[in-house]
């Protein structure tokens, strides 16, 4: 689950939804400098969605988002709560939001 | 192809049974128009036409036919107080799918022999499939006029959709639309104009019994179609719903009263998935072969991946092919690979033949309905009913509400068929409830249970391909149409040959096709026996390569009562024309190749021949250039279709040159054969009498001894290469002439060994047995 912690507590289950706008561009995740996770990314029109990327994170760590093939790259503001991380592109710009419960595609 | 037919089916548990609102009684439904308003501009108040104001429309209201109307305006006895008011006049609903028909021009035909019933011809030759879309009334107009026209040969078609700009009823049941043409794809050329005039009217009935469609404006003449009404929606489609043992009872319709969080106005009914794309504009049915499908079809994790459905779809829907149809195959699971947050899924993208298979889960997020909600279960059954008319939706190739924009024009994946705006705040089925402002609460208060006027316009009226299921790849909707693909009955086969060992002609030679029309139906049928010799049957294009394509127009087209005869399965018909000349000129002049192709119009369907390629060399000697311009005048293909104009002396006399200086050519049999021919029998010519008399008859006498000596010398010298230059059936048929008349000059033996010649030649050119036998039968009778 999205919100589970492990027994140390303090470790936390998100997901980011990569939803529209994507065609294929590439992503890394990165976490306390460290990459984490690569996603390429294509939306499929009929849900809307193009990736489900989970990540386990510890309170406190930052979490920045990487373009690989323009380099640009976005901090991402973790908000207690809401571990649903929604990612969509719009004119080439990363929008980043988060939610409380889970986002649903049809 | 795979087909899934004889597999065992199951009945499947659904939560309510539909029983929609009838559609006289529905708010959103418009029976017609009345005669006080005269433009498009907005809907007609059916409330000044109902019994009671707001109450429902009375029953039966026009359907297409038997309809209460306002009373006939009879003379009323004695003096009457004030002024009597005439009734307003009331046109019945219009909106439906229409054909192109041609008038009938001959008697129809007996009624077919037992068996497949097998259309026989009794129109002229019809190019072009019009069909028409007028969406002006009935569930939700859209006020849109489209016109999609497939010229089946040579191929080529075009789709057009024109904007309501007037719509007036002007009497009982004589209403006339008026659109102006915004939108074009394919070939623009079959849809001339920039009008679009559509007029229903009656005829000896109350009820409409004649359509028109008139394309005009932009300087072009205008053109008019006879229609003919086919139905009230603008497409069929079929649903199959299949669903996972594991996916509970599935609903398939919905009670629009059962929660409260609804439209003040919405009324109360029970819709189903067959009624919502049902006022969307389809003939829906539902398939009976139902199929509970046992979780194993998911794979080890019980959860399906689009892989997965698609196979499932492929071995449980009995529909299943892969081709563009109009048929659905919608899957009831309970939970998607990508787990709960996937409330549903158009998978099928996968393959050839995309958009044929939707799915929805019924364990995922569409389960849980909001905190505190007034009616959960209610909520639930909306949802899933809701989530499967939007998958649903995608499969008719709709995007979400928001990406209607998405893409750039010019035709690249993604791009809109029009340009469009998004529409975020959507209340259609194509929106996600729970993104518009206000949350699902919002969109489901204000949720009329349709799609978006935008949505409508494009299932109604976008070229067929973009919608049609398994036709144009998912959110690709702006590729160029390759034409239609011709309908093939696998009924006839039609062939087009010259019937000599190669297809390579002389300069100057005239070109002869043989055609033949099998009955490949499998049953005996009736067919008109001079289908392909009347010359008002067939079609023959003929294109010289590098060139433009033109149309064999005869010279000679005969009438007749119709005759049907049986003909067997695997039985053919046969018959020759000469397509060098056309009533425009010569098609087969120059050196080089050409090509032949020639059509019927069997009434279901046309039919369509090989394509036959010739090759037509260049002249051989100064001679036959030299005459080339002479020779290649209209006056000389009369001559020479006609089998002789004596009238046309300037003619003859370039034929006579032909006949004296290419002597090797085969067009000089052609020219001796034409020449002559009229000597056969007393031939009358018109000319101006004499002494103020005016035009007189004058009758030239037969030489028919000389004819026939010329003739016989000309078909018979070498009978193989004339065989070969005039064709099987006109050569045997000129000899039978030449035989008739020399017998009927009194010189019977001569025409009894030109009679037994002749079957000679039919024997050596191994014609068909029958015709042998016929000529050795007549010989017989002359003892």
């Amino acid at each position: 689950m999205p919100d589970e912690e492990d027994d140390d507590g303090g470790l936390h289950r998100v997901e980011f939804h990569f939803q529209e706008g994507f065609t294929g561009q590439s992503f890394e995740i990165l976490v306390a400098g460290k990459l984490r996770a690569s996603v390429t990314a294509r939306t499929r029109f009929q849900t809307g969605l193009a990736h489900i990327e989970p990540v386990m994170l510890r309170d406190g760590e930052e979490v920045i988002i990487r373009q690989k093939d323009t380099g640009a790259q976005r901090k991402v503001h973790l908000h207690p709560g809401r571990p649903f991380v929604t990612l969509t592109l719009v004119n080439g710009a990363l929008k980043i939001d988060a939610l409380d419960q889970t986002p649903g595609y049809l | 192809m795979e087909q899934n037919e004889g597999r065992t089916r199951a009945p499947i548990e659904h939560a309510q049974s539909p029983a929609a609102i009838p559609e006289a009684e529905h708010p959103d439904y418009l029976a017609g128009r009345m005669s006080d308003a005269d433009d498009a501009s907005g809907p007609v108040d059916t409330r000044g036409f109902t019994p009671v104001p707001d109450g429902p429309l009375p029953d039966p209201l026009p359907g297409p036919f038997p309809l209460p109307v306002p009373e006939p305006r009879l003379p009323l006895p004695g003096p009457f107080p004030g002024p009597i008011v005439p009734l307003p006049a009331f046109c019945m609903a219009v909106s439906g799918r229409y054909r192109h028909v041609q008038p009938t021009l001959s008697t129809p035909l007996p009624t077919p022999i037992p068996g497949p019933a097998r259309p026989v011809p009794v129109t002229p030759f019809n190019l072009l499939r019009i069909t028409v879309r007028v969406d002006v009334d009935r569930f939700f107009p859209q006020n849109r006029i489209s016109i999609e026209v497939s010229r089946i040969f040579p191929a080529s078609s075009a789709h057009a959709i024109a904007e309501v700009t007037s719509d007036k009823c002007t009497a009982m049941n004589r209403r006339t639309v008026t659109a102006n043409i915004v939108y074009r794809d394919g070939n623009a050329a079959l849809i001339p104009g920039t009008t679009v005039t559509f007029t229903a009217r009656r005829t000896t009935g109350l009820g409409y019994g004649a359509y028109e469609l008139t394309l005009s404006g932009g300087g072009i003449t205008p053109r008019k179609y006879m229609l003919a009404f086919q139905s009230r929606y603008f497409d069929s489609v079929e649903f199959e719903v299949d669903r996972v043992d594991n996916a509970g009872t599935i609903v398939t319709a919905y009670d629009t009263g059962s929660h409260p969080t609804r439209p003040a106005t919405l009324p109360a009914e029970t819709l189903s998935l067959a009624s919502i794309f049902q006022r969307a504009g389809f003939d829906v049915s539902m398939s009976p072969n139902t199929t509970v499908i046992p979780t194993s079809g998911a794979g080890a994790n019980g959860t399906w991946s689009d892989t997965e459905m698609h196979n499932a779809m492929v071995t449980y829907w009995s529909r299943f092919a892969n081709k563009p149809q109009w048929a659905l195959w919608v899957l009831y699971a309970a939970r998607h690979d990508q787990g709960q947050s996937l409330g549903g899924v158009m998978f099928d993208d996968i393959g050839p033949n995309h958009r044929q298979g939707t799915a929805l889960f019924t364990d995922s997020f569409i389960q849980n309905a909001p905190p505190g909600d007034a009616n959960p279960a209610a909520w639930r059954n909306r949802m899933q009913f809701w989530t499967a008319v939007h998958e649903m939706g995608h499969a008719f190739n709709l995007a979400h509400s928001w990406q209607k924009a998405l893409g750039t024009p010019q035709g690249a994946p993604g791009d809109p068929w029009i340009p469009l705006a998004n529409e975020p705040e959507a209340r259609s089925f194509m929106n996600y409830p729970y993104n518009v402002s206000g949350g699902q609460a919002a969109f489901f208060g204000d949720f009329a249970f349709r799609f978006s006027d935008d949505e409508l316009v494009f299932m109604r009226h976008a070229p067929r391909r973009f919608v049609q299921m398994g036709n144009s790849n998912w959110f690709e909707n702006h590729g160029f149409e390759a034409p239609d693909p011709l309908r093939h009955s696998g009924n006839w086969r039609l062939s087009v040959r010259p019937n000599r060992a190669e297809n390579s002609y002389r300069f100057l030679e005239p070109v002869t096709m043989e055609m033949k029309l099998e009955n490949t139906s499998g049953s005996p049928v009736l067919v008109e026996a001079d289908l392909l010799a009347d010359g008002r049957h067939v079609t023959v294009f003929v294109q010289r390569e590098g060139g433009a394509l033109r149309q064999w127009r005869p010279m000679i087209t005969r009438c007749h009562e119709p005759h049907a005869d049986r003909l067997e399965s695997g039985a053919a018909i046969y018959g020759a024309q000469m397509i060098s000349t056309s009533t425009d000129g010569w098609l087969i002049d120059e050196p080089g190749f050409y090509k032949v192709q020639v059509a019927i119009d069997m009434g279901a369907e046309i039919v369509v021949s090989n394509v036959l390629r010739l090759y037509v060399a260049p002249p051989v000697s100064a001679e036959e250039g030299a005459v080339a311009a002479d020779y290649f005048t209209e006056d000389v293909a009369r001559v020479m279709a006609f089998a002789g104009a004596p009238q046309l002396s300037s003619a003859e006399d370039v034929l006579r040159r032909v006949v004296k200086t290419c002597a090797t050519n085969p067009a000089a049999l052609h020219a001796e054969v034409a020449l002559t021919n009229p000597q056969l029998r007393d031939f009358k010519v018109l000319e101006d009498g004499k002494g103020g008399k005016g035009l007189v008859i004058r009758a030239q006498a037969a030489k028919v001894d000389q004819a026939a000596k010329a003739q016989v010398a000309a078909l018979l010298k070498e009978p193989q290469k004339a065989a070969d230059t005039v064709g099987h059936i006109p050569y045997f048929a000129q000899l039978r002439t030449v035989a008739e008349m020399m017998e009927a000059d009194g010189n019977e033996k001569g025409a009894l060994d030109l009679m037994k010649r002749t079957v000679e030649v039919m024997k050596q050119r191994k014609i068909l047995a029958s015709v042998i036998d016929n000529a050795e039968r007549r010989i017989k009778r002359r003892g």
